[in-house]
């Protein structure tokens, strides 16, 4: 009977000289460690606008919209379950960085939002849109003389540079002419063919 | 007189919500009726709408405090469907992430303990040493829970020179406050008095009832995932599985007290032999068939299956919590018992506590008793119990 009483109040006295172990916060900040994973940040000079993060999301989160000639991609903080798989697996490595920042708390949802705004490019034979200006100058990058091959990605990797012209007026599809045109795969196929 | 108290069934004691109904004459508990399956969250068929890649971070919020032993579970399946060979180091981080989680899971079990038979100390002491290993965690991973450790063909964070360093000083840190607690468990007589001979779960039963982990363990039974089927690095490493034959609460606490130093000895064994290589291999494309996975969580065993049709998601994904085995257990535990050990012989299996607060106690003559009611018990029933003691002293 005393002897376990001696030991814990050793262990006791040792916890009394050593101080409280909570941290105040809330009342004071307490940072999170260096590979925390907090909320996810759009880099509107690094993205690109593939979309490949709302393909990953694990919750869901990464809402993708195409809206006239602009691309929204909007991260719902509320659905964000914080893994990390969007800047894993963004194609620049640099369109969407994990922050370290996690205290979300709010009363209001709609303002743990976050976006970033993608000029598109339309296909000139019907309007579709084929993808991000951004993205595609980003592809012909990758393949260099390879992107030559499409003149969609050349197109647009030149108008990127200031050499030439992305998009023009709407065109009627009527033979090889217009082979050097910015085209969706659906249009490419005529013009290519008759 | 003769009282039905109702605990549940929006009373998710348990990893899954389900409902208790005690008999109770006078004082005395006569019967039990569990009831399991109210709250369908939908997990598995969430799986199914996810890629492989992407299942280890839904499974591995189906339970808060074993954030790891569902991935794993999960990675595992994956891996006999897909015939993945993980790298020796993947094994090993592996093998430390499940044990540190181990220890974590014990230590807040033993502060729950102490909760509900009103030391609170102990409540205080251990979740606060048990800090020193989401330390760890947040060295490894970068987050205290949900560590995201596990992917389907490695892990997908390195253990470097300066986390190994850290971890094992926590390690190092941790191993008087897991020995103090043996002791204490040991030879307190309050403990004794209190969790001696309650809720006992014969051997027999916990085969009858298929108990898993430390509840079987605590009933003589040498059962153990990590043994018996061994996986990640534990066939490399030496460690004993902690049997003990009392049957009863006090076991029960006994075997996971001394888990915690055999942990500790897995861990420092893993970070001694920690082997250098690639941390994961790119997993090819699954093929159709099915696989199985099976970790002892701190629970008790967790199992996974998964189907493929060859596709990139899971068709079926099958899970089975430990506590789904355990719970049905307490058929045979808490009739016999008074009111007050209640309490500590439901958390003895160590149950999900996220919601107790919901409680609701309906006496016949209209008066409510909660949860905090029957802690309030427990607590008394402890102080009774030290004066008693104290008295044939002086």
């Amino acid at each position: 009977m005393k002897k376990p009483k001696v030991r814990e109040l050793l262990e006791a006295a040792r916890i009394l000289a050593a101080g409280p172990a909570t941290l105040p916060f809330p009342g004071a900040p307490s940072p999170a460690p260096p590979k925390a994973r907090g909320r996810p940040i759009f880099h509107e000079r690094d993205c690109v606008g593939c979309g490949t993060c709302a393909e990953v999301c694990v919750g869901k989160a990464i809402d993708m919209r195409d809206e006239g000639t602009v691309r929204r991609l909007l991260i719902r903080y509320d659905s964000c379950i914080q893994c990390g798989q969007c800047e894993a697996w963004c194609i620049t490595g640099k369109g969407i960085r994990v922050e370290p920042e996690y205290d979300l708390t709010t009363y209001d949802r709609e303002s743990i939002r976050d976006a970033v705004e993608k000029d598109l490019v339309l296909c000139e034979g019907c309007g579709a849109a084929i993808g991000c200006a951004d993205h595609l100058a980003w592809v012909a990058e990758k393949l260099r003389t390879g992107a030559f091959a499409s003149p969609t990605l050349t197109l647009v990797h030149l108008a990127k540079l200031g050499l030439g012209r992305a998009t023009g007026d709407k065109i009627h599809l009527d033979g090889r002419g217009d082979r050097m045109r910015v085209l969706c795969a659906r249009c490419r196929r005529p013009a290519s063919l008759l | 007189m003769k009282t039905k108290i109702p605990i549940g069934p929006y009373h998710p004691l348990m990893e899954e919500p389900e409902s208790f109904l005690l008999d109770v004459d006078g004082d005395r508990i006569t019967g039990i009726d569990v009831r399991l399956s109210y709250n369908h969250r939908g997990i598995e068929k969430l799986s199914e709408g996810r890629t492989f890649e992407q299942v280890p971070f839904i499974v591995e919020r189906i339970c808060g405090i074993c954030s790891n032993s569902h991935p794993y579970a999960y990675v595992l399946a994956f891996e006999d469907l897909a015939g993945i060979q993980v790298p020796e180091r993947a094994q090993y981080i592996r093998t430390i992430v499940a044990e540190l989680e181990r220890i974590h899971s014990h230590f807040l079990w033993i502060g729950l303990a102490g909760h509900f038979l009103g030391y609170n100390t102990v409540f205080m002491w251990a979740w606060k040493h048990r800090e020193d290993i989401l330390d760890a965690f947040e060295a490894i991973s970068g987050n205290r829970q949900n560590y995201a450790v596990m992917c389907p063909g490695g892990v997908r964070w390195d253990i470097d020179d300066d986390a190994r360093r850290l971890i094992a000083e926590k390690i190092d840190a941790i191993e008087p406050k897991a020995r103090l607690f043996l002791k204490a468990i040991c030879d307190d007589p309050v403990l004794h008095a209190r969790l001696r001979g309650v809720g006992v779960l014969p051997k027999e039963d916990a085969i009858a009832y298929g108990a898993l982990g430390p509840t079987a363990r605590a009933s003589g039974l040498a059962i153990d995932v990590r043994r018996d089927h061994p996986y990640g690095a534990y066939d490399r490493v030496e460690w004993d599985v902690c049997v003990e034959g009392g049957c009863d609460v006090l076991a029960k606490a006994m075997v996971r007290a001394r888990e915690n130093i055999e942990s500790i000895r897995i861990i420092r064994q893993c970070l001694r032999d920690l082997p250098p290589g690639p941390i994961r291999v790119e997993p090819e494309e699954a093929p159709a068939g099915e696989g199985i996975g099976h970790v002892e969580a701190p629970r008790g065993e967790c199992f996974h299956y998964v189907r493929s049709d060859g596709g990139n998601r899971p068709i079926r994904h099958k899970v089975r919590a430990p506590t789904f085995m355990n719970l049905p257990t307490c058929q045979v535990t808490v009739p016999g018992m008074t009111l007050a050990d209640t309490t500590i012989v439901l958390a003895a299996i160590d149950p999900c506590y996220c919601c107790t607060e919901r409680t609701v106690v309906v006496r016949r003559d209209g008066s409510r008793v909660g949860w905090g009611d029957l802690v309030r018990l427990s607590r008394e029933k402890t102080e009774r119990l030290c004066r008693e003691i104290r008295r044939p002293e002086r």
